[in-house]
């Protein structure tokens, strides 16, 4: 998944990109208002982490010009602010989630799963795809039981593949969802990752689960076994 | 439980009682005076009629009374008894046979008429007239035996029947006005206090969160609009004062929260890793952050433990005598920015206070200035005959006069997001803390070309008469 965190503390938002990347997704990140609001409007992302108290431009205010503007991604507020009338505010103004600081990493891992799953508009947090199973909890990919071993890039790319199967997935789409923002881009790097998948699949006999569209992207077909 | 309706109601019942029952009381005894007036004004005619009867005359040379009784006055013999008594108390004149042994009639005043009350022997009320008189006396006769007397005695049952009319309209018709007047006046009351009345239904379904509510004051009665004005004033203080206190738990929680989060985060992301997969470098990183979060929660602490000691009376105010200028110099030419201010001042200026509170101040509000603004600093002594004040300026361009109304206020700063991790937002808190504990005075000030001045004053000097706390 790719999350903005748009957070104002050096330390938090520099550590939560360290978990979430331990989590298998690709994060930006954003220390003010007016930076976020940036990044929300020229990338897409499957979830954003918010701050209310934020230099510039406020969370609030954030919140708000991206609900106005028909940016459908999903927002989770993090903030120091527990009283009642902010966090009916931040779930009015169009938030998913709202989470009080201080809070438990797992818990905040949890929501962002779930906020991501519902951006793909998965519920279960195993998804299947012919005999490949992806639990987006253990940050696993299994086929018929056995654990696919994966470096990030590959893993990434055949999870967001399979959250969005059957549906044809562009190159840059995918490399939108491996590299961050600031990072620059190896023009083979998806396709190199597209055969360690094909070798990893092809291992267990369902290499041809994964095709190629040529100058459209990739498409993960459910039902297709070799 | 005290009701002002209720109290005025029956002050007014009792009131309108007295003034109906003296009124009554007051027609009934005027009427029975006036009517006795004129029923004894007829007993009177009687009587001087029946005085008239009696002649003392001189025939062959020998004087004789008589009582003329052929001309005696016409009268209701049932109902009025005429009798003429001679000086001497003898019944000459009773044409109505009146039992005299078994009924003692009313006494002859020396002189003049006399009037009473009497019972008939049958028991009938009556009302009598004495009146005493002298003789005709014909040419030619002399009479020297004294005053004779007619007693004139008459029913009164007309008078007592028309005072007992009277005496129930009164009752009757005073009852029933009295009955009017006093809801009338119930009502009157409870239409003047209604106003009152619908105040205290509003406050009564006033909410403890709806402090923003205010009186409509044009409409009511000016008798409660100074109340209510005062009633809207104190909303005005509440609402402030938990606007103030919301502003303040919002701040100190984000000041609270934000480290304890970040420690949390820096903890829980190290514990993720794996002993075997654990980077040598890593630790030491965590180890950093963590430290940096802490010393940083430590210090927000140790602020508000020196808040809570000056508020608690526990901080060292102890005075000593020293320099102003040597003091105030010193710390300048010791700031990491000493470049930035501009300070002159030959005078010595001894002044007495605690050092380390004013060293305190100090630091923070050079700190502050160099903090907040970006040019030069100016540092300024005012001095008194008996105190002397410090004024650190700077110009701050993002700062306006609303501003100053919140800088009291703990962990207040111009940037809401509090991301400068360099401030806490009690700087001023503290120097107010301070000065409050040395008695000194704390203003801030922003002029037309929004140069920002923050004053210190009422340091007291040596040789000035002064006070210290």
């Amino acid at each position: 998944m790719k999350i903005l965190i748009i957070e104002d503390s050096l330390h938090l938002r520099t550590y939560l990109k360290k978990a979430l990347k331990q989590d298998g997704h690709n994060v930006d990140l954003a220390e003010d208002g007016e930076v976020g609001l940036w990044h929300a409007e020229s990338f897409q992302y499957d979830v954003i982490v918010l701050d209310v108290m934020l230099p510039k431009v406020d969370g609030f205010t954030v919140l708000e010009q991206l609900r106005k503007n028909q940016n459908q991604t999903h927002i989770l507020m993090l903030t120091a602010r527990d009283a009642k009338e902010d966090i009916l505010r931040g779930l009015k103004s169009g938030a998913d989630d709202y989470m009080v600081k201080p809070f438990d990493l797992c818990e905040f891992s949890a929501r962002v799963e779930v906020l991501g799953r519902r951006s793909h508009r998965q519920k279960s947090p195993q998804i299947t795809v012919g005999p490949l199973l992806f639990d987006t909890m253990k940050k696993s990919i299994s086929v018929e039981g056995v654990r696919l071993d994966l470096p990030y890039r590959e893993f990434t790319i055949l999870s967001y593949l399979m959250m969005h199967s059957d549906e044809v997935v562009s190159r840059e789409v995918l490399e939108e969802q491996i590299y961050g923002v600031h990072q620059n881009v190896m023009s083979n790097s998806v396709n190199s990752a597209v055969s360690v998948i094909r070798k990893k699949l092809s291992s267990h006999d369902c290499s041809r689960l994964l095709e190629t569209r040529r100058g459209l992207g990739y498409v993960l077909k459910p039902t297709e076994k070799s | 439980m005290k009701s002002i309706k209720r109290s005025l109601n029956l002050r007014q019942a009792f009131i309108q009682v007295l003034i109906f029952g003296m009124f009554s009381f007051g027609i009934y005894h005027f009427v029975e005076n006036r009517l006795l007036v004129e029923f004894d004004h007829s007993l009177e005619t009687l009587a001087y009629s029946g005085a008239e009867l009696v002649e003392v005359e001189k025939e062959d040379g020998v004087i004789e009374i008589e009582v003329e009784d052929d001309h005696a006055p016409a009268y209701d013999h049932d109902s009025t008894i005429f009798i003429i008594r001679n000086p001497a108390g003898k019944i000459l004149f009773n044409p109505d046979q009146v039992d005299v042994e078994n009924w003692s009639l009313p006494a002859v005043p020396k002189k003049g008429v006399d009037k009473q009350n009497e019972t008939f022997p049958d028991g009938r009320s009556a009302r009598s007239i004495v009146m005493t008189f002298m003789p005709q006396i014909e040419d030619g006769a002399e009479y020297h035996e004294g005053e004779w007397s007619v007693t004139v005695i008459r029913e009164r049952s007309s008078i007592d029947e028309a005072l007992e009319t009277i005496l129930w309209g009164c009752l009757g018709f005073g009852g029933l006005a009295l009955v009017i007047s006093l809801v009338a006046s119930y009502l009157s009351v409870r239409q003047g206090l209604n106003p009152l009345d619908e105040i205290g239904v509003k406050m009564m379904k006033l909410e403890m969160a709806s402090l923003d509510h205010r009186f409509e004051v044009e409409s009511l009665p000016q008798e409660i609009q100074p109340i209510v004005l005062k009633i809207n004033e104190l909303f005005d203080r509440i609402n402030a004062d938990f606007l103030r206190e919301k502003r303040f738990t919002s701040h100190a929680a984000h000041e609270l929260r934000t480290p304890l989060a970040e420690l949390q985060t820096i903890l829980q992301v190290g514990q993720r890793w794996r002993p075997e997969d654990l980077p040598e470098s890593l630790p030491s990183q965590y180890f950093n952050d963590g430290v940096e979060v802490t010393q940083r929660m430590s210090r927000l602490l140790e602020t508000l433990f020196l808040l809570s000691r000056e508020k608690s009376e526990t901080l060292e105010t102890a005075c000593t005598e020293f320099s102003l200028v040597e003091v105030l110099s010193k710390q300048i030419k010791t700031h990491p920015q000493v470049d930035r201010f501009r300070f002159e001042s030959s005078a010595r200026i001894p002044v007495l206070a605690n050092q380390e509170l004013f060293i305190a101040t100090l630091t923070n509000l050079l700190n502050n200035a160099v903090s907040h603004s970006k040019g030069e600093i100016t540092v300024e002594v005012e001095g008194g005959e008996q105190s002397v004040a410090v004024l650190v300026k700077n110009m701050a361009p993002e700062l306006t006069k609303d501003d100053l109304v919140y800088m009291r206020e703990p962990f207040w700063r111009k940037e809401s997001s509090h991301s400068n991790h360099d401030h806490l937002g009690l700087g001023l808190n503290l120097v107010e803390s301070f000065c409050r504990s040395q008695s000194w005075v704390l203003d801030f000030s922003l002029n037309q070309e929004n140069e920002f001045c923050v004053k210190v004053s009422g340091i007291s000097k040596v040789n000035g008469d002064f006070e210290v706390r």
